[in-house]
């Protein structure tokens, strides 16, 4: 009787330890991968046409940004092109960023797609895709990027590392006009400059 | 068939007999027990009841002049005596009271190694010391059965014996020409046994005179409270009578028919501590033993009709009225617009009244603060502002109290936003990448709450208690109610307001 009671009080305590812990899973690294990444070195450019699956403009040296939201497993964010390793010059003919779809992370890779930036139409369909694994802490992202990341000549690699974290994301780094660059960008990325080139799509 | 036949009605007999001696065997204790008509008294069902120590009355009417008498000693009449027994009496017709007489306790404890032995082997080694006149040795001797006579009361219980060790006391130190010290033995004889008288002549003249000269101090500076020597030492006589009261009557004044009746009664007080106070106390002219009797029978009778009786007792301990507590307080809700459960944890205080027993009503404010869900559906963090009131019901103890509280609940949600879609996390505030309808905003919520919970007494009014509550919530500013059935558990401390 004794017994039985004290195997209740147990699970009872368990209960509530367990009822504590799952709530205290939210202070896991939820927000991980949540900042700015920036492609280094340059993406490589494609061996062959095509490698990118003919994404035109970028096809050639092409320096990417990832500014990224993590919420569990749910990413969002934006990808912008540059045709500069300092990231101030924008890739003219190309949509200056993009809005990331189907963001995922399952705790060593994230997965994401986003439209094909070239040409720059708000109907295209056609995706690119990206697997990045992550480590450093979250610090490093590398993985293909591609319109076939699974095909077999898997295109080229790409290594994003963290520029800015969460705590220093501003609400300038979110914005993404989807418009093309027709001309190199003025002004850099960040806070200080707009993201956005000027033109029409 | 015949043997089947004859065997069937002997079973039904033996049964029968058996059923017989069964209700007999029901039946005649039940005859045993009532009452025998004629007989011996019927045992009383024992109750409680109040033990009250009656004092030797004492006649302390002496006549200095009439000490020593012509022939030999007798017990002369103590009016003293009667008095204690009027007392005794209206005791006794009480029947929450137990009038304990030194006799009762002088009875219960004459087993052979009774202290009585002891000093009464102590006085016979004093006389015999004194007559080989080896006087420091009978000093010591006596000296020794007084301190034993006065820790175990035999000045109450035996004043004879205590009479003796003063007498032989006194004359020790004549013999030593203290005269001084004999002077207060014989005042100690003269306080345990006022009606003592001795024979004329067995004394020297100047031994005579010494005790004569002793009544005569004793009458006029021996106050008669100073009957066991001070309202110590009847304290620890109440206790080693294991009584709660005690009544003392005495004679004083001239001898004769002249002199005052006295009556006292002192009792342990009920307050913290616990000290012996004076219940009752009258005086009167003394007329004849009637109306001494009388003027002791309606003092004790007074108090009695005050006293407290185990029946006029009130047993209930004064329960504390108001609780007041402090908790640390942790809350999750079971309906939520997050995909996961998030933790709420803040402070608690609430305020409960005991209106009577068995019933409260109570008030209580917890503030919480959420925190950030695993997967981030929480916007940002916020307060609750929980409000609960209502009724309670209740079981206490000396060791706290359980209780049981229903009643309405109000939460206020502080910027509570939450929302699934990723995009209005990373964009809250763009329409274009996060429709308003995507993003949950509770303000506030009305509904029921109960609570089960504990105190239990730490120290004092401090008590430790845990609760754990529920609640339900039917309005709120959003149609469905996104956030719902809040279970709530809270531990800390209290103080409860006698």
């Amino acid at each position: 009787m004794t017994k039985g009671r004290d195997l209740t009080g147990c699970r009872a305590v368990m209960a509530m330890l367990a009822l504590v812990a799952a709530a205290a899973a939210g202070c896991t690294d939820s927000r991980l991968l949540t900042g700015v990444y920036r492609s280094s070195p340059p993406a490589p450019a494609p061996a062959t046409p095509g490698t990118i699956e003919g994404v035109a403009g970028l096809e050639g040296d092409v320096y990417v940004e990832l500014v990224l939201g993590q919420y569990g497993t749910d990413v969002v964010g934006i990808i912008r092109f540059f045709s500069n390793r300092d990231f101030t010059d924008r890739i003219g003919g190309t949509c200056n960023c993009r809005f990331l779809t189907e963001g995922r992370f399952d705790g060593q890779f994230l997965v994401f797609a986003f439209t094909n930036p070239s040409p720059c139409a708000a109907a295209l369909t056609d995706l690119i895709h990206a697997r990045l694994a992550e480590s450093g802490g979250g610090d490093t992202l590398e993985g293909p990027v591609g319109k076939d990341i699974d095909g077999a000549v898997p295109p080229p690699s790409f290594r994003f590392e963290r520029i800015t974290t969460a705590g220093d994301l501003g609400a300038t780094n979110k914005v993404c006009d989807e418009t093309a660059g027709v001309t190199p960008a003025d002004s850099g990325p960040g806070d200080e400059a707009p993201d956005v080139g000027e033109g029409a799509e | 068939m015949s043997l089947r036949r004859s065997a069937i009605p002997g079973s039904r007999g033996l049964r029968a007999m058996s059923i017989a001696v069964l209700l007999a065997g029901w039946v005649v204790p039940g005859e045993a027990a009532m009452p025998a008509k004629g007989g011996v008294p019927v045992p009383v069902p024992s109750i409680p009841r109040r033990r009250v120590a009656v004092l030797p009355g004492r006649d302390y009417r002496i006549d200095p002049s009439a000490l020593f008498i012509e022939g030999e000693p007798s017990s002369s009449s103590d009016g003293g005596a009667a008095l204690a027994n009027a007392a005794a009496a209206i005791l006794a017709r009480e029947p929450e009271v137990v009038p304990v007489r030194p006799a009762d306790l002088h009875q219960a404890d004459e087993s052979a190694d009774s202290p009585e032995l002891v000093v009464r082997g102590l006085l016979h080694l004093g006389q015999e010391r004194y007559r080989d006149i080896r006087i420091p040795e009978a000093i010591a001797a006596l000296e020794q059965g007084i301190g034993s006579a006065r820790r175990v009361f035999l000045d109450v219980l035996s004043p004879d014996l205590v009479s003796d060790l003063y007498l032989y006391q006194g004359l020790c130190y004549l013999e030593q020409g203290q005269v001084a010290l004999a002077h207060v033995a014989f005042k100690n004889l003269l306080l345990a046994t006022p009606g003592r008288r001795f024979r004329k002549g067995w004394f020297p003249q100047a031994t005579e005179a010494a005790m004569r000269t002793a009544a005569e101090d004793f009458i006029r500076t021996t106050p008669p409270e100073s009957l066991l020597g001070g309202l110590e030492r009847v304290e620890a006589f109440l206790k080693f009578a294991r009584a709660t009261a005690a009544v003392a009557t005495y004679l004083t004044g001239a001898p004769g028919e002249t002199g005052s009746v006295e009556v006292r009664v002192a009792e342990i007080s009920r307050q913290p501590g616990g000290r012996l106070v004076l219940a009752a106390r009258a005086e009167s002219r003394w007329s004849g033993p009637e109306a001494a009797a009388e003027t002791v029978s309606r003092t004790v009778s007074g108090w009695l009709a005050c006293a407290v009786l185990p029946s006029r007792e009130i047993t209930e301990k004064p329960y504390a009225r108001f609780f007041l507590d402090t908790t640390a307080a942790y809350s999750v809700f079971l309906r939520v617009p997050t995909r996961r459960i998030f933790s709420n944890a803040g402070f608690g205080l609430g305020l409960a009244w005991q209106v009577r027993e068995g019933l409260d009503l109570f008030g209580r404010v917890n503030v919480l603060n959420a925190f950030e869900d695993q997967f981030g559906d929480l916007v940002k963090q916020f307060w609750t502002i929980r409000a609960q009131a209502g009724v309670g019901y209740s079981l206490r103890g000396n060791w706290g109290r359980v209780f049981f509280h229903t009643g309405i609940a109000f939460d206020y949600l502080s910027g509570f936003e939450s929302t699934t879609d990723p995009n209005c996390k990373f964009w809250p505030n763009d329409p274009a990448r996060c429709p308003a309808s995507n993003v949950r905003r509770p303000r506030y919520l009305v509904g029921a709450a109960v609570a089960l919970g504990v105190n239990v007494t730490l120290y004092g009014p401090i008590y430790f208690v845990f609760q754990a509550g529920v609640a339900a919530y039917f309005v709120s500013n959003e149609a469905d109610t996104p956030v719902n059935f809040p279970v709530s558990l809270e531990t800390g401390l209290g103080y409860a307001f006698f």
